[in-house]
């Protein structure tokens, strides 16, 4: 995924006072690590596989249409003692950024967006509710 | 000048008769795609031959029925290979898991799903606070959307050439 998509996906997270306010901040939403953030609650995303094809007459025009797919992770600890603490605070943030991201205007040079997946686990040994999402989108750029 | 005239009821009843003979076709060509997207995630399940294989998990190894080398207890080998790849490999429980199911509703909708039913598999798939998700069932899926689309249509117009004999 080209950065300029992956920033304004983050962008159009960020820009939403409602769910900054679940959050506490912006800075609780960004790009996935190999380990969850250590300050919780957070909302990370990651790349999860794109494909991309080539228009007709791309020798002379240059362009390509990608398909692409992003996870985005929803990190509750039960641990805490004001919301968000629950499965259900967790659900609560994920149903939000549907919102978000499958309302339009749809993210900055994007299309088609739909959601292909949501599941709700708990981690018995960190106390953890985790939401994984993943949505699906188009987009189309030009090569030089 | 020439003309034509249809009877409507005649092409409703030759759509009913596709319509028909369109699912046993497509159950037919979903049980193939299902078949060749469960061997391509036992795949990214192997060392060796998985998308994930340059992933590092610093811990994996280290807790299970055996750790490291050799035999351990239940009697468990571990090759060194399994550790160093990123692949979602140990024993093969995971990879052994890895199945399909297709089915047919009254609406004549032929459904597929391919799925991993060991108790650790969503933890993988998915991801943790602690392991990076390798969502090996929906990359298989992926990499063989061609595939399955070319198979599904494959069915469809056979069964249309079968009704229309």
């Amino acid at each position: 995924m080209i950065t300029s998509v992956f920033a304004a996906i983050l962008k159009k997270l960020k820009d939403d006072t409602t769910l900054t306010g679940y959050l506490g901040g912006a800075s609780h939403i960004s790009r996935a690590k190999s380990l969850a953030p250590a300050v919780l609650p957070a909302v990370t995303l990651r790349d999860s596989g794109e494909s991309s094809r080539q228009r007709p007459c791309y020798a002379r025009h240059k362009h390509r249409d990608n398909d692409s797919s992003v996870q985005i992770d929803v990190w509750v600890s039960s641990d805490a003692t004001t919301f968000p603490s629950t499965g259900e605070d967790a659900s609560k943030i994920a149903n939000r950024i549907d919102e978000i991201l499958l309302s339009v205007p749809q993210v900055t040079n994007t299309s088609g967006w739909l959601k292909n997946s949501e599941t709700p686990m708990f981690e018995d040994d960190t106390r953890i509710f985790h939401v994984s999402s993943r949505y699906g989108f188009k987009y189309s750029l030009n090569d030089s | 000048m020439s003309g034509c005239t249809t009877n409507i009821q005649d092409v409703i009843d030759q759509l009913t008769r596709i319509k028909g003979k369109i699912p046993p076709q497509v159950r037919k060509e979903m049980k193939d795609s299902c078949i060749v997207i469960v061997a391509t995630a036992k795949d990214y399940c192997t060392p060796g031959m998985s998308p994930y294989d340059s992933m590092v998990f610093p811990t994996k190894g280290r807790y299970g029925k055996g750790k490291g080398l050799g035999r351990m207890g239940l009697g468990t080998v571990w090759g060194e290979g399994n550790i160093k790849s990123g692949a979602p490999f140990q024993i093969g429980d995971l990879r052994r898991h890895n199945d399909y199911v297709v089915s047919e509703d009254d609406d004549a909708h032929v459904e597929g799903v391919v799925l991993n039913n060991a108790g650790h598999a969503v933890y993988v798939h998915e991801g943790t606070s602690k392991m990076q998700a390798r969502p090996f069932l929906l990359d298989a899926v992926k990499a063989k959307q061609d595939n399955t689309d070319t198979n599904i249509w494959k069915g469809v117009n056979a069964a249309v050439e079968e009704a229309l004999k």
